[in-house]
């Protein structure tokens, strides 16, 4: 197909994306080679390490739950439809109490069993997944490797746009409302070009966000597309700690364990045991309820730090330029509440790494370390009138000689606008906002 | 492994972004009747404490019937990122390697690093 080889644009360097010419139309890939990919498919990927651990923490996991569902579930139909008695710590109870205390538990053990499988699926990520974009004339049609299986397909037709979400997967936008991912996930770079290249091929402006009118560099972050409008500089930023659905996570993880084990903790202490017997059962349990109190204190200290955040209001942070360049100099304006005393605002560099080869002896690990301070402010954080927000505008510029922002596999560069805010010490407001850093301008950007 | 030499030598040692990077290379070895090819590959790779990650900007192969490639220029427009890096957790190392391959004698391998961009150290 010719036409269609000239009317593609390839990906960007670095870009592990591939443009197929395939008798089925143009093809998207992150498949490096094409020609192989039935046999590496068949060996799961043999990039990944040979560990077996995953396999068996996740068998684990759905054996013991399986197997407690099963007893459970049997021992409901035999209380609920054969009044069959139950016994709890040596007494007879009545049927009612049977019936909750086995569904209690059977909701329990089903929700362990989905910690376990996540932590375990958290901590042993699988295999990269490849996928390919079948682009006809009639259809775009997604599909998992080189598999016949389709797992998306949509007409071009009733495309109304193309956007990026959460996980660097490209979605399009249905006439009917609907949003359909059309690619697996990419980097941020990967995606900007694949929604510029896909909009253009629908004849479209290249897609919406902020990402569709900047230079596209290989390997650097593009800009979030939900970067708004700024008041009083042009752009907004939207911060990217997130203090109350952290506490509520730490709550929910927190009731969940502590459930599970005052079950055991109730059954104990409503035994008959005594001696021996009854020492090795508190023996047993005493981890369970150490590993609840000490999560306890983890629930009190987010939901403290969570409550500080609200009770200090909203900050607000704006840029002048978006993203940054270094050696280029920009504005930023920072609003707070009253009520804040001092305030600091640093420009940081973290280096994030993924670690680990996935095997028994070495198994997956993420590390990070600020690798760079800078610090843009600080000042008393009193407002310029009594009852009025704290406000300051003031210049800054990442230096000529910084590192731009990266993400390639398994390593990232990102730089943050760290707002703190006292009083006290450590500061009762620390809120971070993300923000992309450019290499400098020259010619080898994507057009 | 194979023996004789394989030298890369470069115009400069640092580039700046959207630079062209010239270089040659030459290979001495008493088995060039079994040489196959040359491939010379023009890339990055990530060194430090994580995972390494690699990409390729330029790749070119030379077949030995194609005008004896025992030597030769190349060039490479580099591009605007990423830059190298020498960071505490990751190291972005630019280089261009020459590698020959040669029937039934193994291969040849050398190495070139070179700068791209003039990002600072960073110190721990």
């Amino acid at each position: 197909m010719p036409a269609d080889r000239r009317s593609f644009p390839e990906p960007p360097g670095q870009s592990t994306v591939r443009v197929l010419h395939t008798v089925e139309g143009v093809t998207l890939t992150n498949q490096p080679y094409p020609d192989r990919l039935t046999s590496e498919l068949k060996s799961r990927s043999p990039g990944q390490g040979g560990s077996c651990l995953p396999m068996v923490f996740k068998g684990f996991g759905l054996l013991v739950t399986g197997f407690g569902v099963v007893i459970l579930v049997r021992g409901l139909i035999a209380t609920v439809f054969f009044g069959a008695p139950m016994n709890l710590n040596g007494r007879p109870t009545s049927k009612m109490e049977a019936v909750v205390f086995q569904v209690g538990f059977l909701a329990a053990w089903v929700a362990f069993g989905a910690v376990w499988l996540f932590v375990v699926g958290k901590i042993f990520p699988g295999p990269k997944r490849y996928w390919r974009l079948v682009l006809a004339d009639d259809h775009w049609m997604l599909r998992q490797g080189n598999s016949w299986w389709v797992e998306g397909r949509v007409s071009p037709r009733e495309i109304e746009g193309l956007a990026v979400d959460r996980r660097g997967r490209v979605v399009a936008e249905t006439s009917a409302g609907k949003r359909r991912a059309i690619t697996g996930p990419m980097s941020s770079f990967e995606s900007a070009w694949a929604v510029r290249a896909l909009s253009g091929r629908l004849g479209q402006s290249a897609g919406a966000g902020r990402s569709a009118d900047s230079q596209i560099y290989p390997c650097v972050p593009t800009v979030d597309p939900a970067v708004s409008p700024g008041s009083i500089l042009k752009y907004r930023l939207s911060r990217s700690d997130r203090p109350w659905p952290r506490a509520l996570g730490c709550l929910a993880a927190t009731l969940l364990w502590n459930a599970v084990t005052w079950v055991f903790v109730w059954v104990r202490l409503s035994g008959a045991d005594r001696g021996w017997a009854a020492w090795k059962g508190w023996l047993l349990l005493t981890p369970f309820i150490l590993i609840g109190v000490v999560a306890l204190v983890f629930l009190v200290m987010n939901l403290f730090q969570a409550i500080n955040d609200t009770r200090a209001g909203g900050a607000v942070v704006e840029v002048s330029m978006n993203p940054l360049e270094p050696g280029r100099q920009c504005k930023v304006f920072v609003s707070g509440q009253s009520a804040l005393t001092a305030m600091v605002v640093r420009l940081i560099c973290v280096e994030e790494v993924k670690c680990g080869t996935g095997t028994d002896d070495d198994p997956y690990s993420t590390e990070s370390k600020r690798v760079r301070t800078l610090e843009l402010h600080r000042g008393d954080g009193l407002p310029l009138a009594p009852g009025l927000p704290f406000e300051t505008t003031f210049p800054f510029e990442v230096p000529a000689d910084a590192m731009h922002s990266l993400e390639i596999e398994n390593n990232k560069i990102t730089w943050l606008l760290e707002v703190e805010a006292g009083p006290g010490d450590p500061p009762r407001v620390h809120r971070e906002f993300p923000i992309v850093v450019n290499p400098p301008r020259s010619s080898g950007a994507v057009s | 492994m194979s023996e004789g030499s394989l030298a890369i030598v470069l115009d400069r040692l640092a580039y700046e972004p959207g630079e062209t990077l010239r270089g040659s290379y030459k290979l001495v070895t008493a088995e060039l009747s079994r040489l196959e090819e040359v491939e010379i590959t023009v890339g990055w790779q990530t060194e430090g404490k994580g995972r390494k990650a690699r990409g390729v900007e330029h790749r070119e192969v030379r077949e030995a019937g194609e005008g004896g490639p025992m030597d030769g220029n190349f060039s490479a427009v580099l591009p605007a990122s990423p830059l190298s890096y020498d960071g505490v957790l990751i190291k972005v190392r630019w280089a261009v390697r020459v590698r020959a391959s040669f029937s039934d004698w193994g291969q040849l391998t050398s190495e070139a690093v070179f700068q791209l961009g003039h990002v600072a150290r960073v110190v721990a």
